[in-house]
């Protein structure tokens, strides 16, 4: 009996208690709120590290079928399994309905099929979400630890949200019914309005508002989209299903079937055609086989546009989440006036929310339009945003500003690895959420405790100099500065030459030609990005020492700081000399969302791997 | 099992088929003689009314049931619909009487109140067993009678009174076109019976004769109509606001809820969705564009409009009109998907009824916030009157929230699950490859308004958490109010983390009845 399923239970449900608890405890109890709530994400790290170790292993000895093309998505250790046996294809589902749909009584002594309509509670780990959920619990312990000083104010309830927050992330990623993903992903919203609309700025409850109405607006066409493929999906034979992997095994078929007929009906009326006829002949009966090849065009041209329809509906909620330029004012707002530890998890988890859901939703329930589209609506989207956050950042005096633009710079960045559809930029976008929660967040975590020391001035023109006076500090955000520019050794560097392979390998298609300008972009985002980090970098650090508010001693890095921000900068390291573990247990799952684009040479697949 | 004759000949044996409704129509009276005596207090009345309720629903539910063996003769059903109607009805009676418990109804009116409030609730019940045009219009205009006393019963002022004969006026408007259509339907099949009717539209077209009189639609429209002003749907809720607004808290939230729920259910058995014959398929596709276009508009106007308002009740009326359109959603679905309802998991008929019971409990709460808010040495009428909830009644003010959170949608509540399945049904409509069809689009507008409406229920979260109040608020102590108040709380959770029974129960009464065989209705039919 293996400990895995109850190990993502304890994960998801070991929070939600906690904060109960702590939104009990009442006010005046600040310090057991957070002691409390330090413990539940130490317990919950804890887990995870077992679940890593546990879960890694099997993932990267998972081996690809001999045609590199797996059906779809098979997650592991799910609770409630219809199958004990892991050999079995049975063992990757679930059997815990949430919501039935089905009601037709069972003759007594035979079991509830087990594909009845029902939205299930679903969870599972797989390549794809096994790094963010450790990611999320990593960064859980950092954001407590950032929260001990600065919140005093009805810190149960903090906390409390805190906690709830992180039961919403981690659902987010380990969900595998698309109802189910969908209904973490609102139920972030709740402690996020709080979160920011209490304890924020001075402008934080528009800053709140705006955070919650934008999210729900897009997540709510994404519900549609998701829906649409459901229905699309759902036969009298196939009853319906809100499975993610049944779901794409469903789409894939369905786009493959239409390929095929498509091509087999264009071939046979080719080998039927008779001789060119006069075309000014109106009367001229048509060529045999044309009204199947008609129909079977139809039918593909049907298929595309729903594709297209689920693809670009999908994609809104997720675009808003990243977010993407067009849709990305809620940000700048939100990013500033949130408490220091939310504007973190805001960046390095929630962002990648966005970005996840793209890899594990947009792009596998609409394989066509994903290559038809991808590219140029959401890679422009994201190479604009990429140079569009990067001016931005380089406009900004407001440190925390500056990374929030630089986040929209990065996460632009991701969009576009995702969305080339090749192994090796799916690969990086992976990559590059993991590595980016843990540059930016870094970054996000030492300004603010930067801002903490001048009475949360974080003006960036009012400091100089300052790496004379908190020396570890100035390490550290050099560290993770350099990480954020792609420095080779750190991490970003790996998953941003993966990214700019794959879109590099995306003109290798035949009908793309686009792949160079927009890398040509993404490039110039990263010289943009460099130069913007790098000044601001001398700007602050380096230079004659200035500091607002006079002199007078400031304490370098304490011990709580150290705790929160060390363990960031050790991965940022760790993750640039061996991602290759990363790397291993992704490729299966990777390869399903690759599969329509598997005709490119596998050279590219293994390329810039350090 | 009593079985009674199929044609029923005496008003007796009508008795036998209507007891529960009968038992509150008793204890109608009871209180009515019992208002006479000026020195009871209002918590021993509100004690018989829910002791009435109670014997009906142990009558509906414990007590065996006649068997009406032909549904085309017999004027009351006792399908799943029609018991799911009468416990909803009587549950819901529960419910309100316990929401009565308030300062707003002086001990003096409290009795005939409670007595109009039953007869309401007897109505409700009859509406969703109506199997004939006559009943069912009497059972409508049993709910609407009391209505008009009830909002002016607890405050005899200005306001009250304007509210009360605008929503008068328009009643008897609505009424008058109900009865308009009704006539034609009647004239075309040339029978009063839904069941009968229903087939016979239906039969007539299969039958190869040409398709439907003109007249028929005509009929349709104007059932739609008259009916469309009980749900608040546009363009016959302008009643709302202004009646919201300015009646007093306590019958607004019984008018935001019961007459809304029997429209529904009415709409739903005239339009014939659960004979065993779906008599929609009659009206197609005339009633599809008609309620597409009606849910279309509610919908957004209502969202669109309540994002204008300042005053709360003004607010949960625009609120209500909207949620109404939602609804339509799913009766609008329904007509395409009611024929093949055995293979689809959601037909349409049976979210809407899931999102009506939904509706009820979060409406009723967020009401019932606001019926203990209020009190008149400090109204709470406008939206800053909310300010700083949170620290002076943090209960009241998380009551509030669960309620408003449903109310847009937000996953773990009732509103939730009912959204989900309406608008899946709507996806469901274009079975094809296709996602241009017309119903996908209105889920997508569904979708937009949901967002619409998170506007304006997130501001007034925002004022009860964010902002510090300027004057405190002076809560009434009403303990039947709290009780209901943590029934409808109760239910919001309940209905969106566990929603297995009531999807069932729903799903069961929503489901086509089963067509009748064919020898069996030779045989029990008198005139051959």
């Amino acid at each position: 009996m293996s400990v895995g399923p109850t190990l993502l239970l304890v994960l998801l449900g070991l929070p939600l208690a906690a904060a109960v608890a702590v939104a009990l405890l009442g006010r005046g109890r600040a310090e057991a709120a957070r002691v409390i709530a330090l413990f539940v994400v130490l317990i919950n790290l804890g887990l995870t590290v077992a679940l890593v170790a546990n879960a890694a292993p099997k993932l990267a000895a998972r081996e690809l079928p001999a045609d590199g093309r797996p059906l779809s998505f098979a997650p592991i250790m799910v609770p409630g399994a219809v199958s004990k046996d892991p050999a079995s294809e049975d063992s990757h589902r679930t059997k815990w309905e949430l919501i039935p749909l089905d009601f037709t009584p069972q003759k007594p002594g035979v079991p509830r099929p087990t594909n009845a309509p029902a939205v299930r509670f679903y969870l599972g780990v797989d390549g794809i979400n096994l790094w963010l959920v450790a990611l999320t619990s990593l960064l859980m312990v950092s954001a407590v630890l950032a929260s001990w000083e600065a919140i005093t104010e009805r810190a149960h309830e903090y906390y409390a949200w805190l906690l709830v927050l992180a039961t919403g992330m981690t659902g987010v990623f380990l969900a595998f019914d698309i109802i189910l993903f969908y209904v973490f992903f609102e139920l972030t919203l709740i402690p996020l309005y709080f979160l920011v609309g209490v304890w924020g700025g001075s402008g934080r409850r528009e800053a709140a508002r705006k955070l919650f109405l934008y999210t729900l607006a897009g997540s709510l066409i994404t519900l549609i989209g998701a829906l649409v493929v459901v229905g699309a999906t759902a036969s009298e034979k196939k009853p319906a299903t809100f499975e993610i992997p049944e779901l794409v095994r469903r789409v894939h078929d369905m786009s493959r079937e239409a390929h095929g007929t498509l091509a087999a009906a264009e071939q046979k009326q080719r080998l039927e055609a008779p001789p060119p006829r006069d075309i000014d002949d109106p009367d001229a009966p048509p060529p045999p086989g044309s009204d199947i090849a008609q129909q079977s065009r139809q039918r593909y041209h049907d298929l595309m546009t729903l594709q297209a329809f689920v693809f670009l509906t999908l994609c809104v909620g997720f675009a808003v989440k990243v977010p993407l330029v067009p849709v990305h004012t809620w940000l700048p707002d939100a990013y500033a006036e949130a408490p220091l530890p939310i504007t973190f998890l805001l960046s390095a988890v929630l962002a990648k929310m966005g970005t996840y859901g793209i890899l594990r939703l947009a792009i596998p329930l609409a394989p066509d339009a994903a290559l038809s589209l991808g590219l140029p609506v959401l890679g422009s989207l994201g190479v604009l945003g990429i140079v569009y956050g990067a001016f931005c950042a380089f406009g900004q005096t407001d440190l925390r500003r500056l990374l929030a633009y630089s986040s929209v710079s990065h996460l632009g960045f991701c969009v576009l690895g995702l969305v080339t559809v090749t192994v090796a930029g799916l690969t990086g976008g992976l990559l590059h959420m993991v590595n980016h929660g843990l540059a930016t967040g870094l970054l996000f975590l030492l300004i603010g405790m930067l801002a903490d020391r001048y009475g949360g001035n974080r003006e960036g023109p009012a400091f100089s100099g300052l790496a004379a006076k908190f020396p570890t500090m100035a390490l550290l955000v050099m560290l993770g500065s350099l990480a954020s520019v792609g420095l080779p050794g750190l991490n970003s560097f790996v998953s941003e030459v993966l990214m700019l392979a794959g879109v590099v390998a995306s003109d290798a298609r035949p009908g793309d030609g686009r792949g160079w300008t927009l890398a040509v972009g993404a490039a110039a985002g990263i010289v943009l990005g460099a130069w913007y980090t790098m000044t601001m970098l001398r700007n602050v650090f380096f230079g004659p020492l200035r500091e607002p508010g006079g002199g007078g001693p400031r304490p370098d890095l304490n011990g709580r700081e150290l705790v929160a921000a060390l363990p960031l900068a050790v991965f940022c390291v760790v993750l640039g000399l061996f991602p290759t573990p990363v790397l291993k247990s992704v490729e299966r799952d990777i390869a399903v969302v690759a599969t329509p684009a598997a005709a490119q040479p596998p050279a590219v697949a293994k390329t810039p791997v350090p | 099992v009593p079985t009674t004759d199929p044609v029923i000949v005496s008003l007796w044996d009508v008795f036998g088929l209507a007891r529960s409704e009968f038992i509150l129509l008793v204890e109608a009276c009871i209180l009515f003689l019992g208002a006479t005596f000026r020195t009871v207090p209002r918590s021993m009345w509100s004690g018989v009314a829910v002791a009435g309720l109670f014997i009906a629903l142990l009558d509906a539910l414990v007590l065996p049931q006649p068997q009406v063996p032909l549904s085309t003769v017999g004027p009351l059903l006792f399908d799943p619909l029609a018991r799911l109607s009468r416990v909803l009805a009587l549950a819901l009676g529960v419910v309100l009487v316990f929401a009565s418990d308030t300062d707003e109804l002086e001990d003096r009116v409290a009795p005939e109140y409670l007595g109009c409030l039953l007869l309401a609730v007897a109505g409700m019940s009859l509406v969703g067993r109506a199997n004939d045009l006559v009943v069912l219009y009497l059972a409508l205009e049993l709910i609407s009678i009391p209505t008009y006393v009830m909002l002016a019963l607890p405050r005899p002022d200005a306001g009250a009174q304007e509210a009360t004969v605008k929503y008068f006026l328009l009643s008897v408007l609505s009424s008058a076109m109900l009865l308009f259509g009704l006539s034609y339907l009647y004239g075309l099949a040339g029978t009063t019976n839904v069941t009968a009717l229903g087939e016979a539209l239906v039969r007539g077209l299969d039958s190869g004769g040409p398709s439907l009189p003109a007249v028929t639609l005509i009929g349709v429209a104007m059932v739609v109509a008259g009916l469309g002003f009980k749900v608040t749907a546009v363009p016959f809720h302008f009643y709302a606001p202004d009646v919201y607004q300015g009646a007093p808290i306590t019958p607004v939230a019984f008018l935001a809820v019961l007459p809304k729920l029997a429209g529904i259910f009415a709409l739903v058995r005239l339009l014939g969705y659960t004979g065993p014959v779906p008599a929609v398929q009659a009206f197609d596709p005339h009633l599809m564009i008609l309620l597409w276009i009606m849910a279309a508009i509610t919908m957004t106007l209502g969202n669109v409009l309540a994002l204008l308002q300042d005053n709360l009740q003004r607010i949960l009326a625009y609120s209500s009109i909207a949620h109404a359109g939602y609804m339509l959603i799913g009766l609008g679905a329904a007509t395409q998907l009611a024929p093949r309802a055995a293979t689809e998991p959601v037909f349409g008929v049976e979210a809407v009824l899931f999102y009506l019971i939904a509706y009820a409990a979060m409406t009723l709460g967020a009401f019932g916030v606001l019926q203990i808010l209020d009190t008149p040495q400090r109204r709470v009428e406008t939206v800053d009157d909310l300010a700083g909830l949170y620290r002076t009644e943090p209960v009241l003010a998380l009551f509030m929230s669960l309620f408003l959170f449903s109310l847009i949608g937000m996953p773990l509540t009732a509103g939730f699950v009912g959204k989900f399945m309406l608008f899946y049904s709507a996806v469901r409509v274009s079975a094809g490859d296709s996602p241009f069809g017309l119903f996908p689009l209105l889920a997508l507008l569904g979708a937009v308004n949901a967002a619409v409406a998170a506007y304006y229920y997130l501001r007034l979260v925002g004022v009860m958490y964010f902002r510090e109040a300027l004057e405190p608020v002076k809560p009434t102590r009403s303990v039947g109010g709290w009780v209901a108040l943590g029934a409808c709380a109760g239910l919001t959770l309940a209905l969106g983390v566990l929603p297995k029974p009531v999807l069932q129960a729903t799903r069961n009464a929503a489901m086509p009845a089963p067509a009748p065989a064919v020898e069996e209705v030779a045989a029990s039919d008198p005139q051959r």
